[in-house]
């Protein structure tokens, strides 16, 4: 039974599981919309100028009826920078801005996230980066408070390095989720790694912290000592989320083609590595993880297209949804 | 350009060219270093780089003219009701309305001012540095297929004789065609511009957005056959295949 209609096919059906597809940052479908102010601190970047970006940037999306989006990790550029005090004050500084974006994201009905860079390591066992991790965190809970958006906008970080020591990267982890504030805590979601952190062992951070997992199909696939199977892990890490807030998960594809390098002159040929994003999404792959949740009856969840082509592969694999699965297409946004 | 530091991706920096059709905004520009835009009416993107600004022939007997000479690195963006930037002018009409405040940085000169070949009226457009330091004529910053030239053709093409640039009341149309009853005038929109009050007598007009001439240029050329026969058909052309309804 159709419950309504779209021109761009997207009909769910009542009592099903519902999915939406997002994509993180770049924006390649159209030409000459960027993401945030990459400029150098020489040049005076702002995050109002960011800001200025994302507008575009919803409009564009709003024409594709995409709902989904991760914004730029450095959308505030500079923002906790030790030595340049003069970025520090960029969020107080845009609170109208910010507000007037977080109204637009909202009228358009747009589910928004961030992920911070690598350097945030809850894990780590020296204490300034932690610390500083935590002032990454706060700044980032700040932004997304500013805009007013509600707590699925969830600021997604990996556990990190090993640092030789697993099991007390892990701990250390838990004792530093648990030391933040309530208002940053429950705006962080946990990722499993390629390499360290299985999703067996975010599994076992959430269960100490309360943060929810955030399932990275291709991670999961690449790391996954304790071979849980794919469904399995994701009925797992959905279970993760609070009632009234909608999971997400990564999903990408491993590169097969070769690559051509040029260092220092000289082209070399690098094979494909596992753990490295594809151009665009394997479709069936997809499909069959899709419609396994479908069949199921798993709860609505968001997918996350981490693939290089970004909102163009989003696009292709939508197309590919309605000519290779008509039916599962029609739970999927 | 001495202030700027130089980055190797630099060319590829976004540009928003602007329309100046004042000498108090410009000097305002120079000296204020701000210039603003309603937000209502604001284009599709805002977001760039750097500002530049297309004079129009309102600066008459300037050599800047009809032409792009200068541009500056923006600095901020602020929105602000305009009643706080012109806070001398309370009783505006749009004294609430909220505006787009884009600080600016030094202005600074094109070695080569970018003219404008064509009496087309301008609006925004987003182009790249790289452009911009290149370009001899306006229509070479367009990165898209310029969506009026695209109607503008498909009109001549189906035996048409439309005409650019004319007033319906006091706001310009962007392409006129004449009918029995008077002007059927053909208003290009962003998706996001909103204009108010455009009615005229002798004028009826038809919206049209870019987005839906890129999309299904046949779709617009009938909306523009039916709008025809509607008003006793065109004068002075014949209309081709596409426009049978």
């Amino acid at each position: 039974m159709v419950s309504s209609y779209s021109p761009l096919g997207f009909s769910p059906i009542q009592n099903q599981t519902r999915i939406r597809l997002g994509f993180p940052v770049k924006v390649l479908g159209a030409t000459g919309l960027r993401s945030h102010d990459s400029r150098r601190w020489q040049n005076e970047p702002h995050l109002s100028v960011s800001l200025a970006y994302l507008r575009d940037i919803f409009l564009y999306l709003e024409r594709r009826d995409i709902r989904f989006y991760r914004m730029a990790g450095q959308l505030a550029p500079y923002l906790t920078h030790p030595d340049l005090p003069a970025f520090h004050n960029q969020l107080d500084e845009c609170s109208t801005e910010l507000a007037a974006i977080g109204d637009l994201a909202r009228q358009q009905r747009m589910r928004l996230t961030l992920h911070p860079g690598f350097f945030v390591q809850l894990g780590h066992p020296d204490p300034a980066l932690v610390a500083r991790s935590g002032k990454e965190l706060a700044a980032a809970a700040t932004l997304l408070d500013g805009m007013g958006l509600d707590m699925s906008s969830v600021i997604v970080i990996h556990v990190g390095g090993g640092y030789g020591d697993v099991i007390a990267t892990r701990e250390q982890f838990v004792r530093a989720a648990n030391l933040l504030p309530d208002t940053v805590r429950h705006r962080v979601a946990l990722e499993n790694g390629d390499r360290q952190f299985s999703l067996q062992d975010v599994l076992w951070i959430h269960r100490h912290t309360g943060v929810p997992v955030v399932m990275d199909t291709l991670h999961h696939r690449c790391h996954n000592p304790e071979r849980i199977p794919m469904f399995e892990g994701l009925k797992l890490a959905l279970a993760t989320w609070p009632a009234d807030i909608r999971p997400k998960i990564h999903c990408s594809s491993p590169r097969t083609a070769m690559r051509i390098l040029q260092r220092n002159g000289k082209a070399r040929l690098q094979m494909p590595l596992p753990h490295q994003h594809s151009d665009f999404l394997h479709p069936f792959e997809v499909i069959d993880l899709l419609q396994a949740a479908v069949s199921a009856r798993l709860r609505p969840f968001d997918v996350m297209l981490e693939a290089k082509a970004k909102d163009v592969a989003l696009l292709r694999l939508r197309e590919q949804l309605r000519k290779y699965a008509p039916g599962l297409s029609l739970c999927v946004q | 350009m001495s202030q700027e530091y130089r980055d190797p991706h630099k060319l590829r920096r976004t540009v928003l060219v602007a329309i100046i059709n004042n000498q108090a905004d410009l000097q305002r520009a120079a000296s204020e270093g701000w210039y603003r835009i309603p937000q209502r009416r604001a284009p599709r993107r805002v977001g760039a780089d750097y500002l530049a600004f297309y004079q129009t022939s309102a600066f008459k007997g300037e050599a800047e003219a009809r032409t792009v000479s200068y541009y500056a690195a923006i600095r901020r963006y602020q929105l602000l009701p305009r009643t706080v930037i012109f806070p001398n002018e309370p009783n505006h009409p749009r004294a609430e309305e909220y505006y787009f405040r884009i600080a600016i940085g030094p202005l600074l000169r094109l070695e080569q001012p970018i003219t404008a070949a064509s009496f087309r009226r301008l609006t925004f457009i987003h182009t790249t540095l790289e452009r911009l330091l290149s370009a001899q004529e306006v229509t070479e910053l367009k990165l898209d297929a310029d969506p009026f030239q695209t109607l503008w053709n498909a009109l001549r093409a189906n035996r048409l004789k439309p005409l650019p640039n004319r007033l319906a009341g006091d706001w310009p149309v962007d392409i006129a065609l004449q009918v029995r009853s008077g002007y059927l005038g053909i208003q290009l929109e962003d998706e996001s511009t909103v204009r108010e009050g455009m009615s005229s007598e002798r004028w009826t007009i038809l919206r049209i957005s870019s987005s839906h001439i890129t999309s299904d240029l046949q779709g617009c050329l009938r909306e523009i056959g039916r709008a025809l026969v509607d008003l006793g058909g065109a004068l002075n052309s014949q209309p081709g295949p596409a426009f049978r309804l």
